[in-house]
């Protein structure tokens, strides 16, 4: 019984942090950019070089738990 | 003696020789094999190259007679300048909500190349202003009841537009995973790869922010603009709005408009690594080159609220209608709002345990 007051009072409390984060969170719309993406002229990508070339490969392994 | 050729080992860093059993490069410490083709692309070293920077000068000289109509207004409280013509019923400044004055007539300084017209009135600002409100929770009361709302301003601001053409170089480390298991074991291979990118993009009209007083993030909030809609200047545009004066030069702007350029070649040319479980970025250089620079008007609808000692500043492009402004939070409603959700879901979540465990 103790317990299941107990991890309603927690449970609570995380759903309404969340909850009223997210309401809070809502009230800032001004942001930074650090990107340039809109300006991109569209198609201008030109790739003069492209090279994916295999170096080596890993095995690791693990043993099953045996039932 | 003539020096040896070393190639460092891509999994252990040890020196690699030729092995003549496999024909292959092979690495004693941790018995390797590579190609030679593979070791040697693992062995370049990236030089990323400096920028070339060589901004034209943007803007043109006023012809004369153009500016007749227009006046200077100073703002006593923050010292901004703002230019509107004489029949302006604007009487305070946009920026700091203090009064302004006429001060003279307008010359000198540089002529915009363009601008992007208002396409949305003060009506359509209004009614954005009222949604931006409306469904945001702890806001007080007394904010959004405020009738402020018709000194909203249709500003022009300056700004100085960036053309570009970039090359960039990129080399990452790539790897694929593969997992199977049988009877007795899990198995996990990883492949290692070293990708390559180089290319160009072009960048167009990248804006920033030519007036100190109106703040870059602000700005920023409301992109995109979109330049098909801008026109080359002429003054009558000006009438019945503000324009702001330009006092950050073009080359003080560069720095953040450069940034922002690295960082998008960056991420158009790891859009083009595709097909790997993981990617990191080893060596990058990004080098623009003809750079233009554009001095243009774009407009903004702005507003300041005064609430409780500070300022909120509220901004609509004026072109697409995006709008932006941080609200005040109330605090003292969010802490009994959070109180209040914290017991309802306590009490649900107990009532759920309880059945549950019945």
């Amino acid at each position: 019984m103790v317990t299941n007051i107990l991890i309603a009072i927690v449970a609570g409390i995380i759903i309404a942090a969340i909850i009223t984060g997210i309401q809070v969170s809502a009230l800032k719309s001004v942001s930074e950019r650090h990107e340039a993406s809109d300006y991109v002229k569209q198609g201008s990508l030109n790739l003069s070089e492209k090279q994916d070339v295999f170096l080596y490969k890993k095995t690791e392994r693990s043993e099953r738990q045996q039932n | 003696m003539a020096d040896l050729l070393e190639y460092q080992c891509p999994c252990c860093a040890g020196k690699v020789e030729f092995d003549p059993n496999s024909q292959q490069m092979k690495c004693p410490y941790c018995e390797s094999e590579f190609t030679v083709e593979a070791l040697q692309a693992a062995n370049e070293s990236e030089e990323p190259s400096g920028d070339q920077l060589n901004w034209e000068t943007p803007g043109s000289d006023w012809s004369d007679g153009e500016t007749d109509g227009m006046q200077v207004y100073t703002c006593k409280s923050c010292g901004g300048q703002i230019i509107a013509d004489q029949t302006t019923g604007a009487s305070a400044c946009p920026y700091c909500d203090n009064p302004i004055v006429m001060t003279g007539q307008f010359s000198g300084d540089l002529r915009p190349d363009f601008v992007i017209p208002f396409k949305l009135d003060k009506e359509a600002a209004k009614k954005a202003l009222l949604q931006h409100f409306e469904g945001k929770k702890f806001v007080p009361k007394v904010f959004k009841d405020d009738h402020h709302i018709d000194e909203i301003k249709g500003v022009y601001v300056p700004v100085w537009l960036f053309d570009a053409q970039a090359e960039g170089q990129f080399s990452y480390h790539a790897e694929k995973v593969r997992r199977w298991s049988d009877d007795r074991f899990n198995y996990k291979e990883i492949s290692h790869f070293k990708v390559t990118r180089r290319g160009k993009i072009a960048f167009e009209q990248v804006p920033v922010d030519g007036s100190s007083k109106m703040d870059d993030t602000l700005m920023e909030s409301i992109e995109p603009f979109d330049f098909k809609g801008a026109v080359p200047f002429q003054t009558p545009y000006l009438s019945g709005y503000l324009a702001d004066k330009y006092d950050v030069t073009a080359e003080q702007s560069i720095d953040h408009a450069n940034e922002r350029i690295r960082q998008s070649v960056a991420d158009e040319m790891r859009k083009t690594v595709i097909g790997y479980d993981t990617v990191q970025t080893e060596h990058s250089g990004i080098q623009l080159d003809n750079a233009k620079a554009k001095y243009a008007l774009y407009p903004v609808w702005l507003l300041n609220i005064s609430w409780n000692g500070e300022k909120f500043t509220f901004a609509m492009n004026g072109q697409t209608g995006r709008f932006v402004g941080n609200l005040p939070l109330d605090k003292g409603a969010a802490v009994k709002s959070f109180c209040i959700t914290a017991l309802i879901a306590a009490v649900i979540v107990f009532i759920l345990l309880y059945l549950f465990n019945r």
